[in-house]
């Protein structure tokens, strides 16, 4: 019996020797770097993949992580909001355009014709394409879906009529002209009007019946939507995949986990740190944005509309500008997963304008603070969000006024809160500053009076507005050569951003997306950031 | 063939606090079959110990059996694996045990029935369906009524003494060879002991089984024993045959025993004698006679020597002592020396009552539900009227929930009274408002039975005792509370220097004389003795009931002394009423009472107990009562007594009959009389 | 009994329109707007009334809560406004992988948890007992979401033996869904594990030391006999409320659960409907939260006196 009861205990050490064992051995490549070996399709030899391709690679369900506040609508331009929800519904809905690199090119229209003489532009259509309940698609759907959207949204206001010539022939004709429409008609996606009639709005808002390569199956809220392959796509041979899933996380470290192990095959617009963690591994690559199109860009904002405030006087507003290294933020905080900007849109957009200096140099800032009349700086406030990204920037940012003399103290506020200070219709102001974000397209005559204008839609209850800016966003609205909206572009920026300062950019997101290896042609981020070419991907088995 | 079950020099140690208690210091002791053998002893003195020790059911650690013999039918049990088959079949299947609280030794979530068919299946090897017929029969035997519903319940559907009826039919029911039964009925009441042994002993020595008895009660020593081992401080003192041992007893402990309880048939003015000092610390025990700081008859030579040994002083009886007791018989047997106290007839007793309690009523609502609605009252006293004159004692007794310490209870206004008046000293404080009330707690006071739950045990004593000094502003300044806070420790025998301790520093005995030293300090007229010497040991027990005699005589004090002993109230009252269920049923003068009760329930209750004398138990004729008191809650119609009385009448099932006045000064209520 | 449940059931109710008035008014005093949630970035001024009049949140808030009241006594707890689905059927929806986990991480937490506080109990003092003590007293400290992402890193990165996240029905492939919830199952469970393990241990060792178990051994039953017939029945009733207590544990911890492993039930739903200030969903949320743990509760009160005869009888 003694005996016996020695023997169990030698047992039980064993075992739990074994566990501590297993968990120190866990914790250590936890944290170190080396690929998984969970995932065993990776192929080894994947860097000549292409060169193998022999583009019969069909089958398999693509599997798509990512995060988002919910899905708010998948299939109606009008009510997709989300850039998100733009991705998802782009495997089933597809536009008359598409963006490849900054360029919008012709998708679903074989070609447009723009006329700004006379204010119309003429859209030919493919033809022979079908809808995923079967109905054609024609010119008489794409009249509807454009008139649909200018029902519910306020960006192709611009648009006066719209005249059907023929079964695949399309001419809008525009109040003035404004070369932004040519971005703006062919982006949004064109659904089924017979299945908006059938359906009804309710129902067709979460069922997408589109012309993509994908047809919906079904949905389920914070969980999944599936898409089946479309049997009729339009183009020959297309597309690979038997279907696409997309899975929603409700925590990134759990999403990048599940990128690990290999049970998602895509994880769109990953946190940067997770964007840093992921690109490390051997079987993973993490595809950036470089364009700035549809992408979030951060800044700071002030209360430039309330004469008490420091803000009031622009020179304190530039100081700022100089006063903080963009750079080191971007390095500190996402891993280089953004870039840095003084302006609107990236250093390479065509409206960026290379004359001004708005670097950091903090002996400027002071200089600025002195002529405004703080010689020794002030103290303000700073309302950033709650979650530990924010925190730290706010620290950052915190720092870098420090050292110019101003002194900030953080005011954190949850994201309902964020949304009623800076919905222009609520109207409720802020104090000190805010942090900004906008989309960082750099199209700046259509994006900045969304902000910066009177009767813009975010901050611009709380800032100063001023009326040769007002001028300028008509001025390169209407320009009728690419010279001329450069130069008036460049123009906004300068007095948005040096002579006004009204905000400080700092940084835009690559948007990355992590992709393992073993998926190939997915078009992601070579465009605009929500769209990609799902009938191009295949797995490579 | 030696006996049946024979201990050699049993060592048993628990550790405790880093110190080592000898609880059990070298026992021997024999049993053989069908012998009823006593233990006596006091509380500490070893004697449970040394029982469970042979079976080892010490808890080890903290216990552990040094040396020694338990050799059962020639086996040497200590040799057996706690757990080894052989030992288990000799535990439970050989050896049955009972133990002390019944209301705790069943287990509360199995049936009765299950309890006593694993025992039976266990070593009688029987199927579950056997079992469950010899369970029956088992239940039966212990006279339970309808045993094949009740094989089903579960032990709270059971009252106290019915459950130690289960515990001796689960002991039984494996046909043991020899029973312990270990203070088997010391928590219940003097009747229901009086059914439990008698059964007991029937039942024994209709199967041969031998008995042990192990208890503090000499009465029931002397009732049912034939053989005796004294037990003091770990040891065994004295042993022999009941009779000799009662009648001659060889050591100075069990003499000390002898006289210092009250006796049914003493001589009403003898003084007990109480054993002086307190047991002795088990704790590093000098190799000294551990009697000798108590002992009156030592002499020189016990100072000198090692402990004695036992020692055969004739006839088998045996004893631990150098001094021959015989040469002191007279001593002995408290024959000289004898202190009397002042009769009642020379205490000045006044006519005029103190306290003069008028058809008292005291009620409690049973609710239900979350409304807490009423669904019935429990009448815990109905209708009792007594008075108290002043400088007398009036005893109350009777059993378990009949209703006494709510009277007491009452008396103080610590519960609320339903109906009927008590006067104090003529003012009626029955419908006093509570804040009014300060006054007359002054003038009355109380002390509890529990000496070690009714002091706050952080509290200094010195404090505890002068509260009552404070509350009722009965001194001007510290001085003055410092001297009085000294005078009342002195006045109860306690050494005023020992004020700045607290309660847990001292003894159950000299606790009690805290309690009273708390009650006294108020200068009251009239004190509550509720059970206040319930909880002691013999030994101490006469201490306080010498106190309080003192102090009666010394302070002109009057006594409501509630009681469920009758010995102790027959000597210490000068009248006395018995309670059954929250009535008087019998009240008169002690003589008359203990000497010609009339109600028939008196008379089962004084024979039940027992007198510690055998030869007196021999020749006595029993009147055992049969059942338990019934629940207040479902009083009998009619006399409340007459499904257990012996006498009743038909009449008795209809008819409740009042306490009436049979001759001057005492008072029944009985119709057949 | 049934006096009893009805008792309960009129309990639960109170409980309910109390909760349901607190949480209201609570959620109307939290900054931000159901409205503005829903429309995204840059909404217009028009837009927000369109959408404040669709869903009724222009009216005053007593009436916006009366009306959603009356509707709820109906059976009709009203249509969420961030999904536009009806709540009662969402809720439901969501409450089965909740439901699944929560009842599952309940029993393996009961079982584990008084199996070892048995074991500890029985080898008290010995390096077993050491062990599962600090072991409990650990699982008691460490949180549930580190532990959740622990346990991802180990079971799923490392050893591969387990799925990351995700959530299917057992009807579907009985397997695999077992396979997902197993970790959520444990780490959910785990504080309450380590709570019942202290619990029964502690109360094996006080039942232990009662005169019945002295009686039984004096009876001569084996050691295991008197261990798990007489001991454990009476040293499960304190755990018996402790496991009654545990359960808003299990309901709260999900959801943090629900999160860490991606699965989409009721503790991720209301979660994000606070955040959305998903009134109507958050409401029903909670209704069926507290109906749950009622009739949980409930069951406990019946085991209760299943294992406490002194109960049943009275």
């Amino acid at each position: 019996m003694k005996r016996n009861k020695g023997m169990q205990s030698r047992r039980w050490l064993l075992i739990v020797g074994a566990l501590a064992l297993l968990l120190v051995m866990a914790a250590c490549n936890a944290n170190g770097t080396k690929s998984n070996d969970g995932s065993s399709d990776v192929t080894d030899e994947n860097e000549n993949h292409e060169a193998t391709n022999e583009k019969d690679q069909y089958g398999g369900v693509l599997k798509i992580g990512y995060s988002t506040a919910g899905i708010q609508a998948l299939g109606l331009s009008s009510d997709i909001r989300l850039i998100e929800d733009m991705f998802v519904s782009s495997v089933a809905l597809e536009s008359l355009g598409r963006y490849e690199g900054t360029k919008m090119v012709p998708h679903l229209a074989e070609k447009w014709e723009a006329d700004p003489a006379s204010q119309t532009i003429t859209y030919y259509l493919r033809e022979g394409i079908k809808f995923h309940d079967g109905t054609d698609f024609n010119a008489e759907a794409v009249k509807w879906n454009l008139e649909n959207f200018i029902e519910h949204r306020a960006e192709l206001d611009d648009i006066s009529e719209i005249t059907v010539i023929d079964e695949y022939t399309l001419e809008v004709k525009l109040k003035t002209w404004n070369q932004r429409m040519l971005e703006e008609i062919p982006f949004y996606s064109i659904s089924s009007p017979t299945a908006y009639q059938e359906m009804g709005r309710d129902a067709v808002l979460m069922h997408p019946v589109g012309t993509g390569p994908f047809k919906f199956v079904e949905m389920s809220h914070d969980e999944y939507v599936k898409f089946e392959r479309f049997e009729d796509y339009w183009q020959e041979g297309r597309p690979y995949l038997d279907g696409i899933e997309f899975i929603l996380f409700a925590d990134s470290t759990t999403a990048s986990a599940a990128m690990k192990a290999g049970e998602i095959d895509i994880y769109f617009n990953v946190p940067a740190i997770y964007a840093h963690e992921l690109s490390q591994l051997e079987n993973i690559t993490v595809q950036t944005n470089e364009t700035g199109l549809g992408a979030l860009m951060t800044g700071l904002i002030y209360d430039s509309a309330n004469p008490d405030s420091p803000f009031a006087n622009p020179k304190v507003r530039r100081a700022i500008t100089h006063a903080i290294d963009r750079d080191a933020i971007v390095d500190a905080l996402q891993y280089g997963f953004s870039f840095a900007t003084t302006q609107w849109g990236s250093k390479t957009s065509p409206t960026f304008n290379p004359d001004l200096d708005l670097e950091y140099d903090p002996e400027k800032a002071r200089q600025l603070l002195a002529d405004a009349g703080y010689p020794n700086g002030f103290k303000t406030n700073f309302v950033i969000g709650t979650d530990s990204t924010n925190i730290r920037f706010g620290e950052i940012i915190q720092a870098y006024l420090a050292e110019v003399g101003i002194e900030v103290e953080l005011e954190m506020i949850d994201s309902g809160r964020h949304q009623e200070l800076t919905v222009a219709a609520i109207g409720e102001p802020w104090d000190g500053i805010i942090i900004w974000s906008a989309r960082g397209d750099y199209d700046v005559s259509f994006f900045m009076p969304r902000t910066f204008s009177p009767q813009g839609l975010t901050y611009a209850h709380n800032l100063q507005h001023y009326e040769d800016m007002q001028e300028l966003y008509t001025l390169a609205k209407t320009a009728l050569t690419e010279e001329e909206w450069i130069e008036f572009s460049r123009e906004l920026q300068r007095l948005a951003f040096d002579e006004y300062a009204i905000a400080t950019p700092l940084y835009i997101s690559t948007m990355p997306t992590a992709i393992h290896k073993h998926v190939h042609d997915t078009g992601i981020n070579s465009g605009h950031p929500t769209r990609f070419t799902p009938e191009n991907i295949w797995i490579e088995k | 063939m030696g006996h049946l079950l024979e201990v050699k020099n049993l060592k048993t140690e628990f550790k405790t606090d880093g110190h080592i208690v000898q609880a059990v210091d070298g026992v021997s002791y024999y049993v053989d079959e069908g012998e009823i053998v006593c233990f006596v002893g006091e509380s500490g003195s070893g004697k449970s110990v040394t029982q469970m020790s042979g079976l080892q059911l010490i808890p080890t650690p903290p216990g552990r059996i040094v040396s020694g013999e338990v050799l059962y039918k020639g086996i040497d049990l200590l040799k057996l694996k706690p757990e080894s088959e052989e030992l288990r079949a000799i535990r439970g299947g050989e050896i049955g045990f009972i133990f002390q609280e019944p209301m705790t030794s069943l287990n509360p979530v199995l049936t009765i029935g299950e309890q006593i068919m694993e025992a039976v299946m266990l070593h009688l090897k029987l199927n579950r369906q056997q079992a469950r017929q010899r369970a029956i029969e088992m239940i039966k035997k212990v006279g339970i009524p309808d045993a094949e519903v009740r094989i089903n319940d579960y032990p709270h559907q059971f009252s106290g003494g019915m459950r130690q009826r289960i515990m001796i039919a689960m002991a039984l029911s494996v046909e043991p060879k020899l029973l312990i039964a270990d203070e088997a009925t010391t928590a219940l009441d003097v009747t229901t002991q009086a059914q439990i042994l008698e059964m007991l002993r029937d039942i024994v020595k209709s199967t041969r089984t031998a008995l042990i008895i192990v208890t503090h009660n000499l009465g029931v020593v002397a009732r049912y024993a034939e053989r005796i081992y004294v037990m003091y401080a770990g040891t065994v003192v004295e042993s022999g045959k009941a009779e000799d041992v009662f009648k001659r007893p060889r050591h100075p402990y069990t003499v000390g025993l002898l006289n210092a309880i009250p006796r049914l048939d003493d001589p009403k003015e003898r003084k007990l004698v109480p054993i002086k000092g307190l047991p002795p610390n088990l704790m590093n025990k000098p190799d000294q006679c551990p009697f000798l700081p108590r002992c009156t008859f030592s002499t020189e030579k016990c100072h000198q020597l090692p402990a004695p040994e036992l020692r055969d002083v004739g006839n088998g009886q045996r004893s631990a002592c150098y001094v021959d007791i015989e040469a002191n018989r007279e001593k002995a047997n408290g024959q000289i020396e004898v202190e009397y106290k002042t009769s009642a007839e020379e205490r000045k007793i006044k006519e005029d009552p103190i306290l003069k309690v008028n058809q008292l009523k005291v009620y409690f609502p049973v609710t239900r539900g979350w409304l807490q609605r009423q669904i019935a009252e429990i009448k815990a006293v109905d209708n009792v009227s007594f008075q108290l004159r002043e400088g007398e004692t009036l005893g109350l007794v009777g059993e378990s929930g009949c209703g006494k310490t709510t009277v007491a209870r009452s008396i103080l206004r610590l519960y609320d009274i339903t109906e009927g008046d008590i006067y104090f000293r003529g003012q009626n404080i029955a419908k006093l408002p509570k804040r009014k009330l300060g006054n007359l707690r002054r003038n009355m006071s109380m002390i509890f039975q529990d000496p070690f739950s009714s002091l706050n045990p952080r509290q200094r004593v010195g404090d505890i005792v002068g509260e009552p000094l404070i509350v009722h502003k009965l001194v001007n300044n510290r001085k003055e509370y410092e001297e009085k806070v000294d005078h009342l420790l002195e006045m109860v025998g306690l050494d005023p220097h020992l004020k700045h301790r607290v309660p847990h520093e001292f003894s159950g005995g000299q606790r009690q004389r805290i309690g009273i030293a708390r009650a006294l300090a108020s200068d009251p007229s009239l004190i509550v003795c509720d059970e206040a010497i319930s909880a002691l040991d013999v030994s101490i027990q006469a201490q306080i009931i010498n106190l309080l005699e003192d102090l009666r005589e010394q302070l002109n004090l009057s006594y409501l002394f509630i009681a469920h002993d009758l010995s102790v109230v027959r000597h210490i009252s000068d009248r006395v009423a018995v309670m059954y269920l929250g009535r008087i049923v019998e009240m008169a003068d002690w003589k008359t009472l203990y000497e010609n009760p009339k109600h028939p329930y008196t008379q089962a209750l004084l024979s039940a107990v027992p007198i510690p004398d055998p030869e007196i138990e021999k020749k006595r004729e029993r009147i055992i009562v049969k059942g338990e008191v019934p629940s207040p809650l479902n009083r009998p119609k009619g006399c409340s007594f007459h499904n257990r009385c012996p006498m009743a009448t038909k009449a008795c099932y209809e008819i409740d009959p009042d306490l009436k006045e049979v001759e001057p000064g005492h008072s029944v209520a009985c119709l057949n009389l | 009994m049934t006096q009893y449940i009805v008792q309960r059931v009129i309990q639960t109710l109170v409980v309910i329109l109390i909760l349901s008035v607190i949480c209201f008014f609570l959620m109307h005093l939290l900054p931000g707007d159901p409205a503005l949630s829903l429309l995204g970035e840059e909404p217009t001024q028009e837009e927000i009334e369109r959408v404040r009049a669709e869903l009724g949140l222009d009216r005053p808030v007593i009436v916006q809560y009366f009306s959603w009241l009356a509707d709820a006594v109906r059976g009709d707890l009203g249509t969420s406004i961030k999904y536009r689905e009806d709540v009662t059927s969402l809720i439901l929806h969501r409450l089965t992988p909740t439901l699944h986990i929560g009842v599952v991480s309940f029993v393996i937490s009961v079982v584990l948890g008084v199996a070892a506080g048995v074991i500890a109990s029985i080898r008290r003092g010995g390096w077993l007992d050491s062990l599962i003590t600090i072991s409990a007293n650990l699982g008691m400290a460490v949180p549930n979401f580190w532990l959740g992402i622990l346990g991802i890193y180990f079971f799923s990165l490392y050893l591969g033996w387990l799925p990351v996240q995700g959530y299917v029905s057992p009807a579907e492939d009985f397997w695999e869904s077992t396979k997902r919830i197993i970790m959520p199952c444990l780490v959910l469970g785990c504080s309450s594990m380590a709570g019942l393990a202290r619990q029964t241990r502690s109360s094996m060792l006080e039942v232990i030391r009662q005169d019945y178990i002295r009686t039984a051994k004096a009876k001569g039953l084996k050691r295991k006999v008197v261990l798990y017939k007489h001991a454990l029945k009476n040293a499960v009733i304190p755990v018996i409320t402790l496991c009654g207590l545990m359960l808003p544990n299990i309901i709260g911890g999900s959801v943090i659960i629900e999160q860490v492993y991606n699965i989409n039930g009721i503790g991720r739903l209301m979660l994000t409907a606070v955040f959305d200030r998903d009134i109507i969903v958050v409401q029903g949320c909670l209704i069926m939260i507290s109906i749950t743990v009622a009739l949980a509760n409930l069951l406990v009160d019946i085991s209760y006196g299943y294992f406490n005869p002194r109960i049943r009888y009275r």
